[in-house]
């Protein structure tokens, strides 16, 4: 029998050292992360195809991440293409509809074209709004906006 | 007789070994899928390493890296320079693509489509004798191999949204909506987003452009030249051209070039807002993409690159439209912004 316990000792060893093994490699880069999903409501109505921005204001030229708001007003925080999440800690947060690509392709594949800005400058080039991000999934609102205010288009037509 | 032999396993025996082979199966399938994706990666890698050769080799015959997209003024009119920019607009041009094909072994598709004797839309509208749009649109429409990401998913043509409907060229010739010839590999144009602007020439492409390396101040191994862009979610390019290179969003030049304002694999869609990455550099691969730099090497630049999009300014403007040169605001440019210009006048270090 105790060479039926040598061998199952053998095995447990190498499975638990492949298992051990499995944890090597894949290091990454990306910082650690929260989730953050929310709503968002202008005057009380679902505000949709807004980009809403959250900026790190720790360390400024981190990557910031970004949502679009579907018909419901809800957006999901993306760190890139392929990731969801947002960093860590306090954000300048932007809310804007400027150049959002809107409606359903024509028949040519062409979008119907941009919305101009239709979320006041307290709200985007001024903008007040910070949120706190912290680890895990968390739900970030900002429902009470109010399309009270001066509207600014962002202008960069001309420059270096 | 029952006599306990000692041949065979036990079934404990069996069960451990089963569980063992399936532990190592579970850590090979995804270690097969990596490897895979590697040497698709490394093949990507290689296709710009070749565009990073035609672009020397160009450079060597004409003293100049070949203009983002370009189309000459008409005899009658003596402004060279911003003819292009007046006038109406759906003005299909051929675009640096097209310049490196006698570089990369397509000398008989550069010769066959007469790019030097016609412009995109004189041939497109059938001015060509020799080449009927229809023999036109079929040449434009090849697959070429160097200039196709083998990670990248598409169709082998470019992406519905990058079609050549409603150019001049394109309704003259009667070829309706048509989608030309599609590309993974698209140009740095600098950090501004707009199509129509003349004063940003601080990547190493623009339109009509002729940049020389020694017009990289910051050095050709620090700004890069050629970065990836994919199909699924930001529409590839095309090696073609552009088909309106003053229209905005995606009606405009980011055909075949890009900017650096939109952040590496931008999670927003398309065109929006400046920042999508329909407009920017994107890829397939994990956590990054390829860039070819000027003095040749490709590097893979991780997403989490400092880069800061500096999208609103005082009053709402996007902070580089105050800028000046020489202003020491510049220097609010971040790491990847910086990469992409080619005479900020800013170190990089490492990235």
């Amino acid at each position: 029998m105790t060479k039926h316990t040598y061998f199952l000792r053998f095995c447990c060893l190498m499975a638990g050292s492949l298992i051990m093994l499995s944890g090597c490699g894949g290091a990454s880069d990306t910082p650690e992360m929260g989730y953050v999903t929310g709503t968002i409501k202008m005057d009380g109505k679902p505000l949709k195809n807004a980009l809403v921005t959250f900026r790190p204001q720790d360390h400024e030229t981190a990557r910031q991440s970004v949502g679009t708001t579907d018909e419901e007003g809800f957006y999901e925080l993306k760190y890139s293409l392929r990731e969801t999440g947002v960093m860590l800690g306090k954000h300048q947060v932007t809310i804007s509809t400027a150049g959002m690509e809107s409606g359903e392709y024509g028949a040519d594949g062409e979008g119907s074209g941009e919305t101009g800005e239709k979320v006041p400058a307290q709200y985007n080039v001024n903008s007040e709004l910070t949120a706190v991000v912290e680890p895990g999934s968390q739900t970030i609102d900002f429902l009470d906006l109010t399309s009270e205010g001066e509207i600014v288009e962002q202008d960069d037509s001309e420059g270096y | 007789m029952f006599r306990r032999t000692k041949k065979g396993f036990t079934l404990i025996e069996l069960l451990v070994v089963i569980a063992i082979i399936a532990v190592l199966v579970a850590l090979l399938l995804p270690a097969v899928q990596q490897a895979r994706e590697a040497a698709r990666r490394s093949s990507c890698k290689n296709n710009l390493k070749q565009i990073g050769l035609a672009l020397h080799n160009y450079h060597d015959t004409y003293k100049s890296l070949p203009a983002n997209f370009w189309r000459h003024s008409r005899p009658d009119d003596p402004n060279t320079t911003n003819n292009y920019w007046s006038g109406s607009g759906s003005v299909e041009a051929y675009g640096w693509h097209v310049s490196l094909l006698p570089y990369l072994d397509q000398a008989p598709l550069f010769n066959q489509l007469d790019v030097n004797g016609y412009h995109l839309d004189k041939t497109l509208a059938g001015e060509n004798p020799n080449l009927t749009p229809q023999q036109a649109q079929t040449l434009l429409q090849s697959r070429l191999s160097v200039m196709m990401c083998p990670s990248d998913s598409n169709e082998g043509i470019a992406h519905r949204n990058r079609h050549f409907g409603g150019g001049q060229g394109t309704n003259a010739g009667g070829l309706g909506n048509w989608r030309p010839g599609i590309t993974n590999y698209i140009s740095n144009r600098g950090t501004r987003d707009q199509p129509q602007s003349r004063n940003d020439t601080h990547g190493a492409f623009f339109h009509n452009s002729s940049v020389k390396f020694r017009d990289f101040i910051d050095g050709t191994s620090n700004t890069f030249v050629v970065g990836e862009r994919e199909t699924p979610n930001c529409r590839s390019g095309s090696w073609v051209g552009v088909r309106n290179p003053r229209g905005s969003g995606g009606r405009g030049i980011w055909y075949v070039t890009a900017h650096a304002r939109a952040l590496i694999n931008s999670p927003v869609a398309s065109w929006s807002a400046n920042k999508g990455c329909g407009e920017g550099f994107a890829s397939m691969h994990t956590g990054g993409a390829q860039f070819l730099f000027g003095d040749g090497s490709v590097h893979f630049i991780s997403e989490n690159i400092d880069s800061n999009p500096l999208d609103r300014g005082p009053n709402g403007r996007a902070a580089w439209a105050i800028f000046t040169p020489g202003d020491d605001r510049w220097s609010w440019f971040s790491v990847y912004q910086r990469l992409a210009r080619r005479n900020d006048g800013f170190p990089t270090g490492d990235f």
